[in-house]
């Protein structure tokens, strides 16, 4: 009992202190009007909380501070990356409740942060600390009942989300099994490796990669060279605009089998001129200087000036 | 039907993505659908394409947020998340009658 009231002392207080006020915030959180048609608010809003619990838990230096110990043990290991998991699960839950409001994957990162507190609290020892996370969980706890309301959201978010809750998952499992081991099972450093791996499953990026390498139907072939458009100069929106006319021009006559042979050798000039490979068959000219434009292989400032150059009239 | 992929930045804003997809239906092609994807380490929107096989230029191409009010004498046609300012929005694209 007095090691309790001592813990609560130093440095124990601010960490209760906060606690508290993170619990009461929860606890209002309950009472919050839903804003963004349905979705739930920024809710935790604990950005100054998140950094006075990274001071608490401080993690770098508990880091350099594990390596300080004269004989580590398994529990020290814990200490570190229980308090670390605790940490990246509060900024996942964070970001989770400003992206979707589906309570299923609220429900799930909530569950995930409840354990991870109640790990850390059995990891750090002491009653004063046990009692602050304790109380933190409940008002966690508290705040998913808040989340009632489901907001549709377009297919691609939940599906993210659920994969970097899958990810997340599959890492958190590694680190719970590893946990149960010794340090020449599950060193320190594998830990550690592992808990940043735990954190990139939940981003953002770590979801695009792990949906891109997972599934089945694979958006961008690993050869497939995608170009990435950007907003048209003037002189290019004008070119494109100054070379419809010819096209439609240039595709009447050519469905209407009265492209003439005088067009069609101003056509291979202007391929010539752009340096491109030259399709032997007449008709597949002008497709050819057509897919130019639309592939983005020249510019349309580039194919105006070779058909001009080629003696095309353009006005 | 021959179609194209594309990506556009997650930076842009809305009316960027809507003029850069414009442009790219001025050269007689026609935006079918966006995908999130990752690209040289960055999330984009992965764009697809049909190319015509003349001179066709579709209608005018309407980009609005789910949550803004639908444009006048246009029709959806399609509906989905965008990386748009570096952040999801969920994007309807309407086509001018």
């Amino acid at each position: 009992m007095s090691k309790s009231i001592h813990l609560l002392h130093h440095p124990y207080r601010r960490f209760a202190v906060l606690g508290l006020s993170l619990v009461l915030f929860l606890h209002g959180f309950g009472c919050t009007n839903l804003r963004y048609a349905g979705a739930p608010p920024p809710s935790y809003n604990v950005n100054k909380d998140l950094k006075q619990l990274a001071e608490q838990f401080k993690p770098a230096t508990a880091v350099s501070n594990y390596y300080l110990l004269p004989n580590p043990t398994p529990k020290d290991r814990d200490v570190v990356i229980s308090a670390r998991m605790v940490m990246i699960n509060l900024e996942y839950l964070k970001w989770l409740r400003k992206v979707t409001a589906e309570k299923q994957f609220l429900d799930t990162a909530t569950d995930v942060l409840i354990m991870s507190l109640n790990l850390a609290a059995t990891a750090a020892g002491g009653e004063g600390t046990k009692v602050v996370l304790s109380a933190i969980s409940a008002g966690v706890v508290g705040s998913k009942t808040s989340i009632d309301k489901h907001y549709f959201y377009e297919k691609t978010v939940p599906a993210l989300i659920a994969a970097m809750n899958a990810q997340r998952k599959v890492v958190l499992e590694r680190i719970l099994i590893g946990m149960k081991g010794g340090l020449e099972d599950y060193s320190f450093e594998q830990a550690l490796s592992d808990v940043y791996e735990y954190y990139q499953a939940g981003t953002f990026m770590g979801a695009v990669m792990a949906i891109q390498s997972d599934s089945g139907a694979k958006e961008k072939k690993a050869d497939e060279k995608i170009l990435m458009l950007t907003r048209p100069t003037p002189d290019e929106k004008e070119a494109v605009r100054i070379l419809q006319p010819v096209w439609v021009e240039l595709y009447k006559d050519a469905k209407a089998g009265k492209l003439t042979q005088e067009q069609v050798n101003i056509l291979r000039k202007a391929l010539q001129n752009l340096k491109v490979d030259i399709p032997s068959a007449d008709k597949e000219v002008l497709y050819r200087l057509h897919g130019l434009l639309q592939q983005r292989e020249k510019t349309a400032v580039e194919i105006l000036k070779a058909l001009r150059d080629a003696g095309y009239s353009i006005p | 039907m021959k179609t194209i992929r594309f990506s556009i930045a997650g930076d842009n804003s809305l009316a960027d993505i809507n003029e850069i997809l414009s442009d790219q239906e001025a050269r007689n092609s026609e935006f079918l659908d966006s995908k999130i994807a990752y690209q040289d380490q960055k999330v984009v929107n992965l764009v697809t394409f049909n190319l015509y096989d003349d001179a066709t230029v579709p209608n005018e191409l309407i980009l609005k947020k789910k949550s803004q009010k639908p444009p006048q004498n246009a029709t959806k046609f399609w509906e989905g998340v965008m990386v748009v300012s570096k952040e999801t929005v969920v994007v309807v694209a309407y086509r001018a009658n």
